[in-house]
């Protein structure tokens, strides 16, 4: 149990080693507030379709690492865990790591995401299509696809793992604060 | 007090359509002038010190904050139309101050942008150069001086981003004349009267009247006329000109309310002189 706190203790701590930045002396990595870490907790709804009938799911969603091409080049293009809505909206890939309690079953799903901007930076509309793993008592690949706007905050997204038999497609209402 | 918030939440929900500007900019360089500006909207002026021309937040669509909030009256001028831009200085990174969408119509004519310190991460990878300014900070570029003044706001865009205090004022001073602009600030004495003991005599103060209401939330961020008008005596600037009223609807305020109340105030304590209030569109030459 210790290692694991350890281990997470570790990773929110992360965001201190990609503050370098060679050309600016003022390039703060936002930090993990605790109101971070509680929006954090909120996961977004999803429905699973797939036999016999639809389910109902959560899912969280957590980003290790990312990089942005978006945003402005005399800072840091790199973020952990905590990331602005413009540093991802205005053009970035992650990679992410999402728990998810679907029809009772905990599945975890792991990839990459790549998000566009469509309008205004990516602030009013972007595209996020992305890759990935579904581990849980089957193993599949999975790929995803959505739209999000209002700074990325509210999003749709599609997800399509053809090896998990009882729900293969879901649809999420994804929310998302840093 | 319920009709204002339905109007709120009305042009929140984009119900509310944009009028056209009262005057629309079609010259905005004048030969003829030492110092003019132009209210373009909002907290957006064109500011022009003999040949620099200086813009301030600039606003140049007619919805902001990823669409969700309209402006009342529309840009009076075409972004072509603008000068080339010695500098273009945010005050702060609320969407009715820096719009992105607006920096991407004047992209290639900026010559280099000022934000408050920590304020880059919310800009975008445009081509021109930008640069924040500490406290007090001054850059010197190519004979103009530009110092980010301390003011009295708030310094994120998402609500949540509470760390950042990426909010300042600025004063632009070339050819031995001194500009003052607050952006978005409450009122605080202290703040004016250093200002105006480091840069004074200030020959102009462009400075927000609104929004006022609900003012027991809005005065600890922003002036109300009244307290503008404390400002102007404490920066002991020649002239001013108000902004940041009757562009977008942001605040409980009745329509021209900020504007009627100036009126009144400058007409009450004889400062018609020094009070120069603009249209949308309009442009002082300032003497």
């Amino acid at each position: 149990m210790r290692k694991r706190l350890a281990s997470i203790l570790a990773l929110l701590a992360l965001p201190s080693l990609a503050r370098a930045s060679a050309e600016h002396p003022y390039d703060p990595h936002p930090p993990p507030t605790l109101a971070w870490m509680l929006t954090q907790l909120v996961p977004s709804p999803e429905l699973g379709f797939g036999a016999p009938r639809a389910a109902f799911g959560v899912r969280w969603q957590l980003t290790p690492i990312l990089y942005s091409w978006g945003m402005y080049r005399k800072l840091s293009p790199w973020r952990t865990f905590v990331v602005e809505p413009l540093t991802r909206q205005s053009g970035s890939i992650e990679v992410f790591a999402s728990p998810e309690n679907l029809a009772g079953e905990w599945l975890f799903r792991t990839g990459v995401h790549a998000t566009f901007p469509l309008l205004e930076r990516g602030e009013k509309l972007a595209l996020t299509l992305g890759a990935g793993a579904v581990l849980g008592t089957e193993a599949s690949a999975e790929f995803e696809g959505g739209f999000s706007i209002l700074f990325g905050a509210l999003g749709l997204f599609v997800s399509y793992a053809p090896r998990v038999t009882a729900s293969p497609a879901t649809v999420m209402l994804r929310f998302r604060w840093f | 007090m319920v009709l204002r918030a339905a109007l709120l939440a009305l042009t929140l929900a984009g119900c509310v359509t944009t009028a056209p500007p009262p005057h629309r900019i079609a010259h905005a360089a004048r030969p003829d002038a030492r110092l003019a500006v132009s209210w373009i909207g909002h907290a957006t002026m064109l500011v022009q010190i003999d040949d620099r021309f200086v813009l301030t937040d600039p606003v140049l669509v007619d919805t902001i904050g990823a669409g969700v909030s309209h402006r009342k009256v529309g840009v009076p001028i075409d972004p072509a139309d603008l000068p080339p831009l010695d500098a273009v200085l945010i005050s702060h990174m609320h969407s009715d101050h820096l719009s992105l969408d607006s920096l991407a119509k004047i992209e290639g004519r900026v010559h280099r942008l000022y934000m408050p310190e920590g304020g880059l991460v919310y800009l975008t990878n445009f081509r021109f150069d930008a640069v924040d300014l500490a406290r007090w900070e001054t850059v010197d570029d190519r004979g103009m001086q530009i110092t980010a003044v301390p003011v009295q706001h708030l310094g994120g865009r998402y609500t949540m981003d509470t760390w950042m205090h990426a909010f300042t004022g600025y004063v632009i001073r070339y050819h031995g004349i001194t500009v003052y602009f607050a952006g978005d600030t409450a009122y605080d004495a202290r703040d004016f009267r250093e200002t105006a003991r480091r840069f004074g005599p200030i020959d102009l103060a462009l400075l927000p009247i609104a929004p006022i209401h609900p003012r027991s939330i809005m005065e600890s961020i922003h002036m109300d006329p009244g307290e503008a008008l404390g400002a102007l005596s404490d920066l002991g600037a020649r002239r001013m000109i108000p902004m940041h009223f009757d562009t977008f609807v942001d605040s409980f305020d009745r329509p021209h309310e900020a504007r009627d109340d100036l009126a009144r105030l400058v007409h009450a304590r004889h400062l018609e002189p020094r009070v120069t209030v603009l249209e949308i569109g309009e442009t002082a030459k300032v003497e």
